[in-house]
């Protein structure tokens, strides 16, 4: 899986959510504590991040969200990172309506535009920092959520307070992944 | 009707999408994945005079659907409003924010005195300039006047002008004053100035010009101090105004710890403030610290990356008509070209840059290109235009000490390339006069190095060596290790010769130590090629020295470092020499291959060499590539099992890269935990992940597969994985296999 937003919208926040929702998970049946507390800044360039959660191991590509013309992981290495992703995820932040409206142009970016080509993967639409100021209302989002429509599924999170929404996005990650995984077979 | 809140005050707003009368402005906005939207500009009035004014989107159905902006317009008794909020829209970004200090008053004079409002980066100035001269007094004025010339480059302008103490403007003098006319004093005044009862951004503004003092007069400690204040003072303050001057300061702070050589540490602090001033487009924070950036990046031998961020910073000051950063920008871009050895390339854009108007007026500007010039025609072993040049250069009056003395360092490499006694004569003709200069470090290496190359014309190896071994004494002793290589080359040589003089055997002894620590630098910089040919000059002393055996031995090593890396050059070179040894011809013919070699190695452009610290191997996967054989193992001392599960990730995620890879790019490349490298042999793959990777680490785990191919009992299991443990105990450190 991917995940891909403008900057600042939380995008490595969220992964570390994950991380640590899954590790708490894998500690309860471990015995091991495999993620430390991570200061997190701004993506350099790309964090590659992986978990196991129910019986799926997940590599997510947190790709860097500013972007410097000729140095992004999107203009290096597209072929090599999206051709065999299942899972998108796209993350904007409640309280800041531009990252909403850019997240076309991440999609044309990566060549996605045209969705419906597209039957064997995920998309899945993340409100990051529902914590904060809602800026974009729930109907404007729900206009590209569903059937039909653009991306399957519509969370709101936050992964600072109380990771709010982080069981739900993991949870549908998990049935997301396993209904690929039969349509693959 | 459609209706909203007021994200300010709550109330109700509502509004016609219909009717132009009850919004300011409707564009079209939306795009092919959201659709159709409207953004409409909305303002109402407030019981206290001022307006809010809300920016929110709508479907075309006049629903609402987000909020873009919100802000408040305080208006003043006297009026005219819209056209203050306009100038705030239309000034440069970085003189926006100081707006919120003007009076009443002053808004009214600045906006009469602007009008029209759409100007260039220079028509800006001119009439900031012109504000400034009808209100020579006003506080606001004349340091949005000088700010913005500073920002745009018109430093040399900027100093016609008179600034008191208690001026506003005065920081801006003072980072001038760091510019053009550094001295000691100035630690002195910065320490002093007190901004405490002026309004909080201008004593920001007082800070980063105490900062830029600091930082250009080396007075690191001050910095430190200084830094920790600010961040205790204002560091838990949101506000984009405070935060922008902080992040400024930081970037000051984090090119100091570049100065005291701690390079990761200082990209870490500079980064987050390039990308902040990118986001922000701040072409201030761009300029500055995208300067420190680049330097930094280029200190660390990510010369294109450097390149990458100048060119950023070119562009700026390109569409900013700011001809000084242009030039020095460009001059920088330069030296990095001509270190990848695009000397045709650094040429052309140092041509270019000698067009620039501003290098024609400013002497200093000029006197630096031109020593560049001549720096990178040196290197590029064309000798003869190098020299004219610098003879050119020096013989203008009033050449900056500093300018002189790299333009004589360049004539004295010259001489010692072109065997010119008289160069030696003229460069100790025009030696900067004064005893201050020769009793200091700097002028006492000179001037050894100068007799050091002197007696080597002469061929007067004592002294030589003797001249040699006082510069290096001196170089330790004041932790500069810049040129080392160089002397431990040449003092190589040097014994060499004395050897071949004096028979005795001691000396010959002394060259083959002194290339060996030539081999330990190059090592430590990575530079194989250095490596290669320092091996193969060993095998040529060897072979000079009637040691055939040992020659050979010499040249064999020699040629796997050539194959390793692909140098087909030196291979080709490796191979004549071995074959002449083998028919017994080398004896006679080293003496000039010899000499060749060690002029090769000599004299050369130095660049930064930095000690590098040994690696840390944190996690290592070996598996089969047949079977579903692997172990997984982490370093017992400094691994965790995090590095493990994440470097297992790494592997997966290049397994599923190789296959839709056309061939294998690269094995080598970093992550947010340091670096990683995969190996692959006939039966195995190795990843590993380490801090960084050196290359005596690089080297040891390359030499594992082939080890592991060669072991007999490799089917079985638990002999591999004894093996691996036994050989990783050896030569890595202590690993444990995680289950």
């Amino acid at each position: 899986m991917t995940i891909v937003g403008d900057g600042a919208v939380g995008k490595t926040t969220l992964v570390q959510a994950m991380l640590q929702k899954t590790t708490e998970y894998n500690h309860n049946h471990s015995g091991h504590k495999v993620v430390e507390d991570k200061k997190v800044t701004r993506t350099p360039f790309m964090e590659i991040e992986s978990w196991t959660y129910k019986d799926l191991v997940f590599q997510c590509y947190d790709l860097a969200g500013q972007r410097i013309p000729g140095m992004h992981p999107l203009d290096l290495l597209q072929s090599s990172v999206l051709s065999y992703i299942d899972i998108y995820v796209f993350v904007f932040s409640i309280d800041r309506y531009e990252s909403f409206e850019n997240l076309n142009n991440w999609l044309r970016l990566m060549n996605l535009d045209s969705r419906f080509k597209h039957n064997n993967i995920g998309f899945i639409l993340i409100g990051n920092k529902v914590d904060l100021e809602r800026n974009v209302s729930k109907e404007l989002v729900h206009t590209l959520v569903g059937e039909g429509k653009f991306f399957d599924n519509y969370f709101e999170t936050s992964s600072i307070e109380s990771y709010i929404g982080i069981d739900s996005v993991l949870e549908e990650i998990v049935s997301m992944g396993k209904r690929l995984l039969n349509l693959c077979d | 009707m459609t209706e909203i809140n007021c994200k300010i005050c709550n109330k109700r707003i509502n509004f016609d999408p219909q009717n132009p009368d009850t919004y300011i402005s409707r564009s079209e906005s939306g795009n092919l994945m959201i659709g159709r939207l409207y953004t409409i500009r909305l303002s109402h009035q407030t019981d206290s005079g001022s307006s809010h004014i809300n920016v929110v989107v709508i479907d075309e159905n006049g629903e609402y659907r987000a909020h873009k902006d919100y802000y408040e317009e305080k208006i003043s008794a006297k009026g005219a409003p819209d056209i203050w909020n306009k100038l705030q829209r239309f000034i440069p970004l970085e003189l926006r924010l100081y707006l919120s200090l003007a009076s009443d008053e002053e808004k009214n004079e600045i906006c009469r005195s602007i009008e029209p409002f759409n100007k260039t980066p220079k028509e800006w100035y001119e009439c900031l300039n012109e504000l400034r001269r009808n209100n020579p007094n006003n506080q606001l004025v004349t340091f949005l006047a000088a700010k913005w010339g500073f920002i745009i480059g018109k430093g040399k302008e900027l100093l016609n002008y008179k600034y008191e103490p208690s001026s506003w403007s005065y920081p801006i003098y003072l980072r001038l004053q760091a510019r053009f006319a550094p001295s000691r004093e100035l630690i002195l005044i910065a320490k002093r100035i007190d901004f405490k009862s002026f309004p909080l951004i201008i004593q920001l503004e007082a800070a980063i010009a105490k900062a830029e003092v600091f930082l250009r007069l080396s007075s690191y400690d001050l910095l430190e101090q200084l830094y920790d204040n600010c961040q205790k003072e204002w560091g838990d303050q949101t506000s984009i105004e405070v935060k922008t001057g902080l992040m400024l300061l930081q970037g000051y702070y984090g090119f100091r710890l570049y100065f005291l050589g701690k390079i990761n540490e200082a990209i870490d602090l500079i980064e987050p403030v390039f990308n902040f001033g990118q986001l922000l487009g701040n072409r201030e924070i761009i300029s500055v610290v995208g300067n420190f950036y680049a330097a930094v990046n280029q200190s660390s031998g990510d010369l294109e990356k450097a390149l990458k961020i100048f060119e950023i910073v070119l562009k700026v000051s390109v569409n900013m008509g700011d001809e000084r950063t242009h030039a020095v920008i460009s001059s920088n871009m330069s030296v990095i070209e001509s270190k990848q050895g695009l000397y045709d390339q650094a040429l052309k854009r140092q041509r270019a840059i000698l067009e620039l108007p501003i290098v024609n007026e400013e002497f200093f500007i000029r006197s630096s290109l031109m020593s560049i010039i001549a720096e990178t025609l040196f290197i590029s072993e064309r000798y003869d235009e190098s020299e004219e040049l610098c003879k050119k250069v020096l013989s203008e009056e009033n050449l900056p000490t500093y300018y002189k003395l790299d333009l004589l360092s360049t004539l004295k490499r010259i001489a010692g390339k072109t065997d010119s006694l008289e160069l030696i004569d003229f460069v100790r003709n025009n030696l900067i006069n004064g005893q201050d200069f020769l009793a200091s470090p700097v002028g006492n290496i000179f001037m050894h190095d100068l007799q050091a190359i002197e007696g080597e014309l002469r061929s007067n190896w004592l002294e030589l060596i003797e001249n040699l071994q006082e510069e290096r004494e001196i170089m330790f002793k004041n932790q500069s290790i810049e040129n080392a290589s160089d002397i431990e080359i040449r003092l190589a040589e040097g014994y060499f010769k004395y050897f071949q003089e004096t028979e005795n055997l001691e000396y010959l002894n002394h060259a083959y130590n002194h290339l060996d620590l030539a081999k330990t630098i190059a090592i430590e910089n990575q530079s194989y090629l250095d490596l290669c040919r320092l091996v193969l000059l060993k095998g040529l002393l060897a072979a000079e020295s009637n040691l055939p055996a040992q020659a050979k031995i010499y040249f064999e090593e020699a040629l796997r470092t050539a194959q390793e890396y692909n140098l087909s050059g030196l291979e080709k070179e490796i191979n004549e020499n071995l074959e002449m040894l083998n028919s017994g011809i080398i004896e006679r013919s080293a003496d000039s291959v010899l000499r060749r070699m060690f002029q090769r190695l000599t004299f050369r452009k130095s660049e930064d060499k930095r000690s590098k610290k040994k690696s840390v191997i944190y996690s290592l996967f070996i598996g089969t590539q047949d079977s579903a054989w692997e172990i997984i193992l982490k370093n017992e001392k400094s691994g965790s099992l995090n590095d493990t599960i994440y470097l297992v990730g790494i592997h997966d995620l290049w397994n599923n890269i190789r296959k839709i890879m056309k061939q294998q790019q690269v094995n080598y490349f970093t992550v947010r935990r340091g670096a990683v490298l995969i190996e692959n042999s006939a039966h195995f793959q190795l990843c590993a992940l380490c801090d960084q990777l050196d290359y005596l680490t690089r080297l040891t785990i390359q030499n594992l597969l082939p080890e592991l191919e060669e072991f007999s009992f490799r089917h079985i299991p638990e002999e591999l994985e004894d093996k691996i443990l036994k050989m990783l105990n050896k030569n890595l450190g202590k690993f444990s296999k995680v289950e």
